[in-house]
């Protein structure tokens, strides 16, 4: 820790650009299916396709978060080595928030995008640290925004 | 909770969410690190989770929010949107405890044509400790509509 540090210019010249450049999953059935065995989560909209084809969405949907998954490690790895912070081996994920527009669906493609939002400096017990947070949105292949997340994490 | 169909007008402030346990095992978490392709260590090498400061691997966070997406969900009913999903975690839960899943009512208005109704949403250990506080922001439909 060094007194009265603060957040290089080279971090703070990130906010408002890409922190991870767009990627494009495709999400089908099966990955939907062992996400919602994962949780133990056994929803006839997440497994059964007759069902989920009867039902308003007319095919099978995805758990709640799954969408948030999509390109999650390379987020994740990017907060750690992407954001020229100093010599900071320390990371962490606070939480999230996520809007929700529209269910993820099978078959969809979704393009994820992720920008840094905001870099702050504070002083804490375990030192300097830099807190940022990260804007994601996920659109499907019409165009259609399926969900929003604002991530908090810190670096110190 | 299959065809399940929960009204506005049938919700109170106050009200709790049916509980839910879950007693998530390391091969739950290996299972979890492959659908969703994340595969940071401490979540089942217990070498790195010990040398990191850990007694053990710890449950992923994303893993324990989708237990409290999952609690909302099965209340709200096919009809049910979740509009926004809050997540914080606070302690780690690891595999081989209860991780007690839990939800209260704790607003509703209604905005426009929608029916909204806000959650606190929770997990505890057996002990009734606090460990990931979590918020869901609901719509519902209205038998008026």
């Amino acid at each position: 820790m060094t007194a009265g540090e603060t957040v290089p210019q080279a971090a703070l010249d990130m906010i408002g650009k890409d922190l991870v450049p767009p990627m494009t999953f495709e999400v089908e059935k099966g990955a939907i299916r062992r996400l919602a065995e994962a949780i133990e989560d056994l929803n006839p909209l997440y497994l059964d396709p007759d069902y989920a084809r009867k039902s308003k969405h007319g095919t099978i949907i995805a758990p709640l978060l799954m969408v948030t998954t999509l390109g999650a490690p390379e987020l994740q790895a990017a907060l750690m080595t992407k954001i020229p912070v100093g010599p900071k081996k320390n990371g962490i994920v606070r939480g999230f928030e996520v809007e929700f527009f529209r269910p993820l669906k099978a078959g969809d493609v979704v393009t994820v995008s992720c920008k840094v939002e905001k870099i702050e400096g504070k002083e804490s017990k375990l030192g300097f640290m830099v807190n940022i947070t990260t804007v994601r949105t996920f659109t499907n292949q019409k165009g259609e925004l399926i969900a929003r997340e604002t991530m908090a994490a810190a670096r110190w | 909770m299959v065809g399940k169909k929960l009204y506005y007008e049938d919700v109170q402030v106050g009200d709790e969410l049916p509980r839910m346990v879950k007693h998530p095992t390391t091969r739950q978490l290996v299972k979890w690190a492959g659908a969703s392709q994340d595969w940071n260590e401490l979540h089942y090498d217990k070498d790195v989770a010990q040398k990191a400061g850990l007694p053990n691997v710890i449950v992923q966070g994303h893993l324990t929010s989708s237990f409290l997406a999952q609690l909302v969900t099965d209340w709200m009913g096919e009809d049910g949107f979740v509009k926004k999903f809050i997540v914080n975690w606070k302690r780690f839960h690891f595999p081989g405890e209860d991780i007690v899943c839990r939800g209260k009512v704790t607003a509703k208005r209604v905005e426009g044509n929608e029916h909204i109704v806000e959650c606190d949403l929770w997990t505890e250990n057996a002990q009734g400790e606090v460990y990931a506080p979590h918020k869901a922001i609901v719509v519902l439909p209205s038998k008026a509509q």
